[in-house]
């Protein structure tokens, strides 16, 4: 099981080859694997749960990130013009995950040091985003990304570094997130991040999908696979019902 | 009750949204318009995306209108002819206006031009209702007649090609004029999510000289054509028609407009048209302020598709 788990760290790079893995180990799991997101789902919270197996002294930290999936987004700013307000630039960004959510045992400036935070874009200000503009204008471009952060948590889908990893005994922890009705469909991560005096020991990655359910699932997925179905549906519909209410509400 | 719009991606009160729909309805059965200028802007102002609300207002306005003109149709006051040169104008409007319309939401304009017709639009047509509907109402005061209009007049009209007689409408005209007007409400139909009745109508009277009780058939006809092919071309372009928002709204409106035609017999059609401008002049005012006024946030995001 140990082994397994680290190959899997390095696997997904959380480890790098060069680092020294003491005989630390971690396991996670969280409550649910999948969400289901129905006509009258108005969010939901999800546990993630682990041991930690220490072996040797040192503080050891947990940091827990619950990350969604990662989609182009398009930030723009409007301006006074003519008169009126309107869209006057726009930058996109790559790899901005749609929901973004972290829980420590404590600060993270206190678990590690920066560039191990960056390594693994522990935190908001880590998030490796990039824009695609030909000529970045460094005082535009934060200003950009600032407001793709602050709206994202506006929307309560970016939370940061805000919520607590609690052990209920010496060597078991839970981490609450609660996620809103609006997170985006798609794969999310759940990582877990093993840490002993500031260096990381153990990692663990399990997959959570948030997927539509139901009668939303079936008529999101046609009308972006098989619109064409979708639009001769939707006419038909709206058709028989038009028919419908003149047959029911005809004048005699 | 919370709905989700799976198209839109939302949540949003089921009774919200049956309510708009039922108010969209009492005013087009009370005023006799489709109502669609006021449906997508209501839409915009409970949060719904621009787009979505164009989209979604068509769709329902597909029902309204089959509904509509299938009682025009038993009461034969449809000119058939006349609708089907209408609506082949109309199919190519509505084809180039959902073609633009997915060119200026790459742009991220979308949102823009939708609230600028609609400030345009119904600024204009708002003002003429009221002006006239005063005048009537003045001229009612005095007791004086309103000055006939002309039955034919002649004009650079009739000089175009391709004439056809319209037997219903008792027209022997050019069918260019007719697919013309069809082809510019069609392109209104496809960026505003409107029916046009409001342009098409006046536009019918006044341009074509056709009687007036095949008007409103004959329009509706060509709306209920231009709004399913406003449907189709929307789904298949930009991925814009919630068919769960467009039929709760159809089940509210259905209801609201029965209840519209009822409350709209007993009163007179210049304060009917008097009231009908002030809504519309209200809810011009209202998206001119949403682009005027400084916004709450200069901020937006659109996730694209794809990785």
């Amino acid at each position: 099981m140990r082994g397994r788990l680290l190959a899997l760290a390095c696997l997904c790079g959380l480890i790098g080859p060069g680092q020294v893995v003491l005989a630390d180990t971690l396991a996670t799991d969280i409550s649910s694997h999948l969400v289901q997101i129905s006509s009258s789902f108005t969010g939901t919270s999800l546990l993630v749960f682990g041991a930690v197996e220490a072996e040797g002294p040192g503080r050891r930290d947990v940091v827990v990130v619950l990350r969604g999936p990662e989609r182009p987004v398009t930030v723009r700013r409007k301006e006074h013009r003519f008169g009126i307000w309107l869209n006057a630039s726009a930058t996109t960004y790559g790899g901005v995950p749609g929901f973004f959510a972290v829980a420590t045992t404590r600060p993270l400036d206190q678990v590690a040091a920066p560039g191990e935070l960056a390594r693994h874009q522990l935190d908001i200000p880590y998030l490796r985003l990039e824009a695609n503009t030909t000529t970045p204008d460094p005082a535009a471009d934060a200003d950009f990304r600032g407001a793709l952060v602050r709206l994202k948590t506006a929307e309560g889908l970016y939370g940061g570094a805000a919520l607590p990893v609690t052990f209920s005994a010496a060597n078991l922890f839970r981490a609450e997130f609660r996620v809103p009705s609006n997170m985006p469909p798609g794969s999310y991560k759940v990582e877990a991040y093993l840490y002993r005096d500031g260096e990381l020991v153990a990692a663990q990655s399990s997959p959570l999908f948030v997927d539509k359910s139901g009668l939303e699932r079936r008529l999101f997925t046609l009308s972006r696979q098989r619109p064409a179905i979708y639009a001769t549906v939707a006419i038909i519909l709206a058709v028989a019902a038009g028919w419908l209410a003149a047959y029911v509400f005809r004048r005699p | 009750m919370q709905i989700y719009l799976p198209i839109a991606e939302l949540s949003i009160n089921i009774f919200l949204l049956f309510g708009m729909g039922a108010g969209v309805g009492f005013l087009s059965g009370m005023f006799g318009v489709g109502g669609g200028f006021v449906m997508t802007p209501l839409l915009i102002f409970a949060g719904v995306p621009p787009a979505v609300a164009v989209g979604s207002a068509a769709h329902q306005l597909v029902a309204s209108s089959v509904s509509a003109m299938l009682a025009h149709l038993r009461r034969g006051s449809v000119d058939l002819l006349m609708g089907a040169v209408m609506t082949v104008g109309g199919l190519a409007g509505s084809a180039i206006g959902s073609w633009i319309f997915g060119l200026l939401r790459r742009a991220g304009q979308v949102d823009l031009v939708i609230s600028l017709s609609f400030v345009v639009f119904l600024g204009a047509m708002g003002t003429i209702m009221l002006f006239e509907s005063a005048q009537v109402m003045l001229r009612g005061r005095d007791g004086m007649a309103p000055p006939r209009r002309k039955l034919h007049q002649h004009g650079w009209v009739h000089g175009l090609p391709f004439k056809i007689r319209f037997r219903k409408s008792r027209l022997y005209i050019s069918a260019l004029l007719p697919a013309g007007i069809g082809l510019g409400v069609g392109l209104l139909a496809s960026i505003m999510g409107v029916g046009g009745g409001f342009i098409m109508v006046p536009a019918m009277i006044y341009l074509l000289g056709m009687p007036t009780q095949m008007v409103i058939g004959t329009s509706l006809l060509q709306i209920a054509f231009v709004t399913a092919s406003v449907t189709f071309f929307h789904a298949l372009n930009t991925q814009t028609v919630d068919v769960v928002l467009s039929m709760v709204l159809l089940t509210g409106s259905v209801i609201g407009a029965q209840l519209g035609v009822r409350a709209g017999v007993g009163m007179k059609g210049e304060h009917l048209r008097g009231l009908l401008g002030v809504l519309v002049v209200a809810v011009a005012l209202g998206l001119a302020w949403g682009l005027v006024a400084a916004p709450a946030d200069l901020f937006s995001l659109t996730t694209e598709a794809g990785t």
